[in-house]
């Protein structure tokens, strides 16, 4: 015997209510009650902006793209399947997300700036070392600290020592339960900021132009479909 | 008496036209320039695609509309970026766990109008482009591959219509599809049905002579073969490098790709002949192709201005947070004359 198809239908549509109801009703993950792990992120951007975050985790070890989503800093990155994920911008500096589709924010010339990663050797803080197969592919511990520089060689990262940044971050210690990130301007050097947002006098006007077109588009092609007819 | 019946525009005047519009999807997705983009291209669909020609066309915009939602819906579960989280897949399921944000199915809209907008203006092009005039477009040696073309491109339209026959023939004879196993009956007549026509297009062409040797004094010289195929890889690797962003690189081949193509196409054989090919009826180019071509090359140099000097009319991303697109009143305005061609009559 085989059940009716609207059955099937029904039974797959409750399913799928089911599946997007238990998604978006889920309850967010706390860090609460764990014992925690840390690490710190410095980023400098083209303009030698430094943005410094402390970060704690409660997984033993984690990825260095998660570290980065973690630390609040606003992030954008596209995925590449098994490859990982690519990082296209980082508190504001980076490309939009079809160029780093298309080759992960690096020009064409030799000099053209992109997020570089690098690691601190917690023996020397003075030492960074690049990490050429990316942050999916890095593990994060307790105590590591990475470097985010948006260059095409020197990093220009700072030589200082994981409780400095917690420190230089916000962090009152370095066990704090939530990431902090703080950033700090060279002299002359404004903060990242958006272009501010179309008044409502152009939306409008923007608004009327497209609903000029729409209509014209519309009594034109009345008009014309008529002639055809006729 | 009858409404006089309106000739073709002459093809050049369209394809100046689609260059202009297919520009603004192209190169971004602010959806202020998208939006005015489509609804002109739709205006000039609606007006030029009445009779046979637009229903053979008119599946291919259905199947946008459903390559549209699947982006929407790729972006969605793909793209787990923005500050606006709208729900939560468990990370452990592999590429489409993690965070549902609002920014990326704004994304994904964007880039579904921005591919609906190409194909319509694909559609419109396929519905009133006079096929024959546009190959007596290329030039004479490059005549067996416009055929080529042109025969693979209708086939679009022609293997559509095919589908369509089946489906409603194989359902008189009772056939319900339920599921994908079911497909069979359908895909089995149109693959063969698929190779029944092109043997006898392949058999008519080889009866008028296609692909025949050239006598001897109007085959082409080695260096003039070399020179075109050396113009094709020129021109195929500076439109990848134009792909990846590099311009100047990108400019330098395809230069060498227009030189090589135009010394190996436009000089004379060994005999010192060269093929000529005849003409039953000149192309027509009236008031209505001026205005056509006229309009649609002022707003391709106008959005190349714009996207000198204010690429941010053009560009827009909702990553990390969703902000307000930029304005270019000026731009949308000038967006709106891509709506010439429905407004002539040739």
């Amino acid at each position: 015997m085989t059940l009716p198809w609207h059955i099937i239908r029904l039974w797959v549509l409750i399913s799928l209510a089911a599946l997007l109801a238990g998604v978006l009703l889920r309850p967010a993950p706390t860090l609460a009650d764990e014992e925690l792990h840390h690490a710190g992120l410095v980023v400098r951007d083209a303009e030698a902006r430094m943005t410094y975050a402390w970060v704690p985790f409660a997984e033993e070890e984690i990825d260095g793209i998660k570290l980065l989503h973690l630390s609040g800093i606003p992030v954008v990155t596209v995925g590449f399947g098994a490859l990982g994920e690519g990082v296209c911008s980082i508190a504001g500096q980076g490309c939009g997300v079809a160029e780093c589709r298309r080759n992960v924010c690096q020009g064409s010339t030799a000099d053209a700036p992109y997020w570089q990663y690098f690691k601190q050797d917690p023996a020397d803080p003075a030492a960074w070392t690049w990490q050429p197969l990316g942050a999916s592919s890095s593990r994060v511990e307790d105590g590591d600290v990475f470097g985010w520089s948006w260059t095409a060689g020197d990093p220009g990262l700072p030589a200082l020592a994981p409780g400095e940044i917690a420190k230089r971050a916000g962090a009152a210690d370095e066990a704090v339960r939530e990431p902090v990130f703080s950033t700090v301007l060279p002299d002359g050097v404004a903060a990242m900021m958006n272009a501010p947002p179309p008044d409502a006098r152009t939306t409008a006007a923007a608004a009327a132009i497209l609903i000029l077109i729409a209509g014209s588009a519309t009594a034109l092609a009345v008009k014309r479909r008529a002639e055809a007819v006729a | 008496m009858s409404a006089h019946r309106a000739r073709p525009l002459d093809p050049r005047a369209w394809i100046i036209w689609a260059v202009a519009a297919t520009l603004p999807p192209l190169i971004g997705r602010n959806p202020w320039p998208l939006a005015a983009t489509l609804l002109a291209v739709l205006g000039v669909w609606a007006a030029w695609s009445t009779g046979a020609a637009g229903a053979r066309w008119r599946p291919l915009l259905r199947l946008a509309v459903v390559f549209g939602v699947v982006s929407v819906l790729f972006n969605l579960l793909t793209a787990h970026v923005g500050d606006r989280v709208i729900g939560a897949l468990p990370e452990s399921w592999p590429v489409i766990g993690g965070e549902l944000t609002l920014n990326a199915f704004i994304y994904g809209l964007l880039s579904a109008m921005a591919i609906f907008s190409l194909v319509a203006v694909s559609a419109t092009l396929g519905a009133t482009l006079d096929w024959s005039a546009t190959m007596r477009l290329l030039p004479e040696r490059m005549a067996a591959l416009a055929v080529a073309g042109s025969v693979a491109w209708s086939y679009l339209p022609r293997t559509t219509a095919a589908f369509i026959e089946i489906r409603e023939a194989q359902m008189a004879r009772g056939y319900r599809p339920r599921g994908i196993r079911d497909a069979a009956p359908l895909v089995i007549p149109l693959l063969a049905g698929g190779l029944e026509r092109a043997m006898i297009t392949a058999e008519a062409l080889e009866a008028r002579a296609f692909g025949a040797p050239l006598a001897p004094e109007l085959t082409p010289r080695p260096w003039q073969v070399a020179s075109l195929l050396g113009g094709l890889v020129a021109a195929l690797t500076g439109a990848f490098c134009l792909a990846l962003g590099q311009l100047m690189v990108a400019g330098a081949l395809l230069a060498l790709a227009a030189a090589s193509l135009m010394a190996g196409l436009f000089t004379r054989n060994r005999g010192g002949l060269r093929l000529r090919r005849t003409r039953y009826r000149d192309p027509v180019w009236e008031r209505a192709e001026w205005i056509v071509s006229g309009g649609a090359i002022a707003v391709l140099a106008i959005e190349i201005g714009v996207l000198v000097l204010d690429p941010v009319a053009f560009r827009y991303e909702p990553y990390p947070s969703l902000t307000a697109p930029a304005i270019n009143l000026p731009l949308l305005v000038v967006l709106g004359f891509l709506l010439i061609p429905a407004a002539v009559r040739p």
